[in-house]
């Protein structure tokens, strides 16, 4: 087995506490990776392969720190100490945080090496990764689409290879749905597991952060070192410390799983549709019981979801102003000294670095949660954004009496065209129907691989063989379909075990 | 307020900075429950209606001293609504209270200095120190009225610990909204809102001069718009900062990082206390029952000569003078308005760095109870006591300042000063009876102050004038 | 009776030009930029869009302003070494060794808070 083909945290760690492998060897392939595909790929903000490097200079096997001298990679819009972080935005372009997020202190803490810093759709505002004022992350699978987003580019760093693990944030499915498009596995967890200090803001109430990894362990692993109390998010809840390991094997006999009806025929790709009945097969035949659920408010999660994201948004992104950090002289304005840049005053100032400084996208939900946060709006708007939510959450309650778990595609449709969904924010908005139930109901979920578009059907315009051996051993050219999985909020440890159970018998 | 950096006053600048208060992305904010406590005691003190919840809400506007774009401040659901400030008269005497609208606590901003042509520079550590906002009703109907309730609200919140409350630093700021209508008629005239109000000087007269602008406008058959004013201290102007046609866009909604304020057990118990011992309750019965003279209980309620300006203190030493050692109320009261209210002042001393107790001093009103000591020289004791120490009686004596009441030696005085003054007796015989007062001073004289002059003249009075 | 309130609904939701001008100032977005009127254009089609929310009864039920019900934690009043004064400077571009700056309020900024 080359364990460089299929990187995961777990098998690399038993790997180095066997002594057959070196962090240097692990951090050299994973390299060269990089070097060879990321001029294509595009996935990441920056390197940081010295940093790593230095990281693993002292190394020696710690039972204690099992993973210490894997490579990893955190998305741009967590704060790293002294790396730069600037969420693919051109406001933030320069920012360098003088202090670290908990999540990525704790990853550091286990002795994690970072290799880069992903690219991300523009303050995780986006489903494609097309919004990055940096510019587009491709698909490993096929250059000519999207990595799904906004964490397209650390998913499609891991599914290249360049590490077995990053990390992501879901706010509307970011972490799951470019898991999906990647043929990866993607988690949030329950909001207010895991601290988001250190996170940069967008929907305060809707983020998480989660991982993007090759297997369902590893994300349990994971899971386990991230969350938890720190003293410095107040919305963390106090919970026992959990155990994912001693029932993640234990299978889903027991399970009550409900299917997820949303009246797919017409919004919902065949391909997709085809692979989820499959997967729905597949439980059927494992798990204790099937059935259908039905949720009554789903057709508005859209709108609601649409409305208290840009309303949150637009309070979270108004500290960008240009005077405490962020390129604060007007960018299209190079060569000009402060005194000539600031001298059209404040208002100006204020004006041209917001105007210049974001992109369309997040101007866009800037825009339209100023507007449902205004008085003469905030009732019609807002308000009933809020009650939906209760709603959502009233439905679930009721669902979570006769289902362990509700199952369901992660995308209506396999990785999208570059380009084929920016004429309309619509379209793009679109793309997040199954994904956006979680946020709204502060549900966690899991996004697995599910299966994948057949070759012939798909018109490939070329192969991305990204690396020199197939992916997963297998020969791939085809698009990945990915699971959805949610569970009541904090019962990972079923989410995780059910997860598992699909992937033993389908990797 | 949401974070842990020093709220210290007169640090260099930005100096005192954190991920929270420099509104770095990816902070969060933490609630100090000190503050939380401090600002529910405001509301129970000023009588407010404490709600079972309370709320955070973000407040946004731009502007350079607001790192976040937004204030996290409350806005539904306060501290506490519906309260009162009970106020005196300037004779001490109960009148109307202040009706309060609400109390609720938020983070206070940067500092921005202006830096002239060039745009402003900013200090970012005041951002973040707690605020509280107490708004009040328009119950307030003069100049006046307004200054007293600023002066009574900053005593109490100075007895309660919650603030030095000081106008001048900086820690105790005000805003006025004036308006006026024609006194038939119900309905508030159109607010204006002063700014810029630096002292209580400031306030009256701001206030002043508004309802004068404003009736003469509405004289004139004019409309008041509602505006913004600074006030200018030198001109004794308000001037126009902005017109405000509608109320500002603040886009409030509750803080989504922040879970909701339950207010019950712990942050309850924390901040009870005893509504009786508020100032100006303790004032009213300082009064009522002890027989302070009213010009005196405001002065022995101010702070002055206490440790930390409590102004609990001195008249803490005082009861107890009185009801634990049954000093004279009214003579304890004037001793200490007075000798010892002198003596601090000229010294700058702390009336608990001196060797005076509240025995010592219910012992002086004693002796000066029973005659044995004059009002004039229990000033006198009291004086050395404070800038020598000692003990009560081993002054008088030492000093020889008992005073003489012993019947039979003033009979034997007086005789001696008729005697030597033979030619003023007849004088006084004769109808000059002012003259009395020579002999008094005489008989003072002869007994070196010791006599007890109001007796002596009484025996004067009744062997020159009633013996015939 | 209940057409006449829906028709008023309908006439104080309706998203003018104006109202989207009074939105790109109150986020300091800049009015002048290219593309904004392509905004204004994708905005009004979202927000009709959004008024699916108006549509449906949300009687009886209150808004979710907390996600979990936990209990508001506290912080001890003892004060904390934050970043120092150097580190906080460096992200910014317009500053002197101890302060940050602002460029001038002229006419028409606001004058602090409101």
């Amino acid at each position: 087995m080359d364990v460089f083909n299929e990187l995961s945290i777990e098998k690399l760690a038993s790997e180095l506490e066997k002594g057959r492998i070196h962090p240097r060897e692990i951090l050299r392939e994973c390299s060269k990776r990089v070097s060879k595909v990321e001029p294509k790929l595009h996935a990441l903000n920056r390197e940081t392969l010295d940093r790593a490097q230095h990281a693993i200079e002292n190394w020696t096997y710690d039972s204690a720190r099992p993973f210490a001298g894997i490579p990893y990679i955190q998305k741009d819009n967590i704060c790293t100490l002294g790396v730069a972080t600037d969420c693919s935005s051109r406001i933030l372009q320069g920012f360098v945080p003088p202090y670290a997020a908990t999540v990525d202190a704790r990853v550091v803490e286990q002795g994690f090496a970072l290799i880069g810093k992903s690219n991300m759709d523009e303050f995780g505002m986006g489903s494609s990764t097309e919004y990055s004022a940096w510019g587009a992350s491709l698909n490993p699978f096929d250059l000519s689409r999207v990595p799904g987003g906004s964490s397209g580019g650390s998913a499609a760093g891991v599914a290249a290879g360049y590490a077995p693990i990053a990390f992501g944030t879901d706010t509307g499915g970011s972490v799951r749905q470019p898991a999906s498009f990647c043929g990866l596995v993607g988690l949030r967890p329950t909001y207010g597991r895991v601290s988001r200090w250190g996170l940069i803001a967008f929907a305060s109430s809707l983020d998480t952060i989660g991982p993007i990894t090759t297997t369902v362990r590893d994300a349990a692993h994971a899971l386990s070192f991230v969350e938890g109390q720190d003293g410095r998010d107040s919305t963390v809840v106090n919970l026992p410390r959990e155990d994912y390991f001693a029932s993640i094997e234990k299978g889903i006999g027991d399970l009550r799983v409900g299917v997820l009806d949303v009246g797919m025929a017409d919004w919902v790709d065949k391909r997709v549709r085809t692979v989820f009945n499959a997967n729905v097969e597949w439980f059927k035949g494992h798990a204790k019981s099937v059935r259908e659920v039905r949720i009554g408010c789903f057709d508005l999660l859209l709108a609601a979801y649409y409305t208290l994201a840009p309303s949150e948004a637009s309070s979270n992104l108004a500290r960008y102003d240009g005077l405490r950090y962020g390129p604060s002289v007007n960018i299209a304005e190079k060569g000009k000294s402060v005194d000539e840049a600031t001298a059209g005053g404040l208002l100006d100032y204020y004006r041209k670095n917001r105007g210049q400084g974001f992109g369309p996208e997040v101007t866009r939900r800037i825009l339209i949660g100023t507007f449902a946060l205004s008085s003469g709006y905030y009732d019609a708007y807002y308000l009933r954004a809020q009650k939906v939510r209760t709603k959502l959450r009233a439905e679930l309650d009721e669902l979570w009496k006769n289902v362990d778990v509700i199952i369901s595609p992660t995308a209506p449709a396999p990785p999208f065209k570059l380009g084929s969904a920016l004429d309309d924010p619509m379209d793009m908005y679109r793309a997040d129907l199954f994904v956006l139930m979680q946020p709204m109901s502060g549900c966690p979920a899991i996004s697995v691989n599910g299966g994948w578009t057949d070759l012939d059907d798909d018109g490939f315009s070329k192969l991305a063989a990204c690396r020199e051996k197939s992916c997963f051993g297998k020969i791939v050219s085809r698009l990945p379909i990915g699971l959805q999985i949610t569970a009541p909020p904090f019962r990972e440890a079923d989410l995780l075990r059910a997860a598992r159970a699909f992937e033993r018998e389908h990797v | 307020m949401y974070c842990s950096c020093s709220a210290a006053f007169g640090d260099p600048a930005n100096t005192h900075l954190c991920p929270v208060c420099l509104g770095l992305p990816g902070s969060l904010p933490r609630v100090n429950r000190h503050a939380v406590i401090l600002g529910l005691k405001a509301a129970r003190a000023l009588h407010c209606e404490i709600p079972p919840m309370a709320q955070f809400a973000r407040k946004h506007y731009f502007y350079p001293d607001l790192p976040k774009g937004y204030q996290i401040s409350m806005y539904q659901f306060p501290l506490g609504t519906n309260g009162r400030l009970e106020l005196l008269t300037e004779q001490d005497e109960a009148t109307a209270p202040v009706g309060i609208e609400r109390v609720h606590i938020e983070e206070d901003t940067a500092k921005l200095f202006h830096e002239g042509e060039t745009g402003s520079l900013i200090d970012h550590n005041r951002s973040g120190v707690p605020l509280l906002e107490i708004v009040s009703k328009p119950d307030i109907k003069s100049a006046q009225e307004a200054v007293r309730y600023l002066k009574e609200l900053r005593r109490l919140l100075r007895f309660l610990g919650i603030s030095t409350a000081n106008m001048e630093e900086g820690s105790y700021r005000c805003e006025v909204n004036v308006s006026v209508r024609p006194s038939d008629r119900e309905q508030l005239g159109t607010k204006v809102e002063v700014k810029n109000l630096n002292s209580f000087r400031a306030v009256e007269r701001s206030i002043e001069y508004e309802i004068e602008r404003q009736t003469k406008v509405l004289r004139k058959g004019g409309e008041v718009r509602h505006a913004t004013m600074g006030w200018d201290e030198k001109e004794g102007v308000t001037v126009h900062q902005r017109f405000k046609e509608k109320a500002p866009e603040y886009r409030y909604f509750p803080e989504p990082d922040l879970p909701e304020l339950l207010i019950e057990g712990d942050i309850l118990d924390d901040s009870a206390f005893d509504q009786e011992n508020i100032p100006v309750r303790k004032v009213r019965a300082l009064i009522e029952r002890f027989g302070v003279p009213a010009s005196g209980a405001d002065l022995l309620m101010s702070g002055v000569g206490s440790p930390e300006e409590n102004p609990y203190f001195i008249t803490n030493f005082l009861m107890e003078a009185i009801v634990r050692h049954g000093a004279q109320g009214t003579q304890a009261a004037n001793l200490m308005t007075g000798t010892v209210f002198e003596f601090v002042n000229r010294t700058g001393m702390t009336l608990d760095q001196t060797d005076l107790t509240p025995k010592k001093l219910a012992d002086v009103t004693k002796m000066v109870g029973k005659n044995e000591l004059s009002s004039t020289n229990a000033k006198r004791v009291v004086n050395v006591i404070l800038e020598e120490g000692g003990k009560v009686k081993d002054i008088v004596l030492g000093e020889g300042l008992v005073q003489v009441s012993v019947e039979d030696e003033l009979i034997e005085l007086v005789k001696q000063v008729m005697e030597e003054n033979e030619g003023i007796v007849e004088t006084i015989r004769k109808g000059r009876v002012n003259a009395i007062g020579a002999l008094v001073g005489e008989a003072m004289k002869k007994s070196k102050g010791q006599a007890n002059p109001k007796r002596v003249n009484e025996l004067l009075q009744e062997f020159i004038l009633k013996k015939k | 009776m209940a057409k006449e309130s829906k028709t008023r609904e309908r006439e104080r939701l309706e998203i003018t030009s104006e109202v989207l001008s009074g939105v790109i100032d109150l986020a300091r977005l800049d009015p002048l930029a290219p593309g904004m009127s392509l905004q204004k254009d994708h905005l009004k089609k979202i927000l009709e869009h959004f008024q699916v929310l108006s549509q449906v009864s949300l009687e009886g039920l209150d808004p979710t302003i907390q996600v979990n019900p936990s209990p508001l934690p506290f912080r001890s009043d003892e004060a904390i070494d934050g970043i120092a004064r150097d580190e906080a400077l460096s992200n910014a571009r317009l500053r002197t060794s101890e302060f940050f700056r602002a460029p001038l309020i002229l006419g028409g900024e606001e004058t602090g808070e409101s």
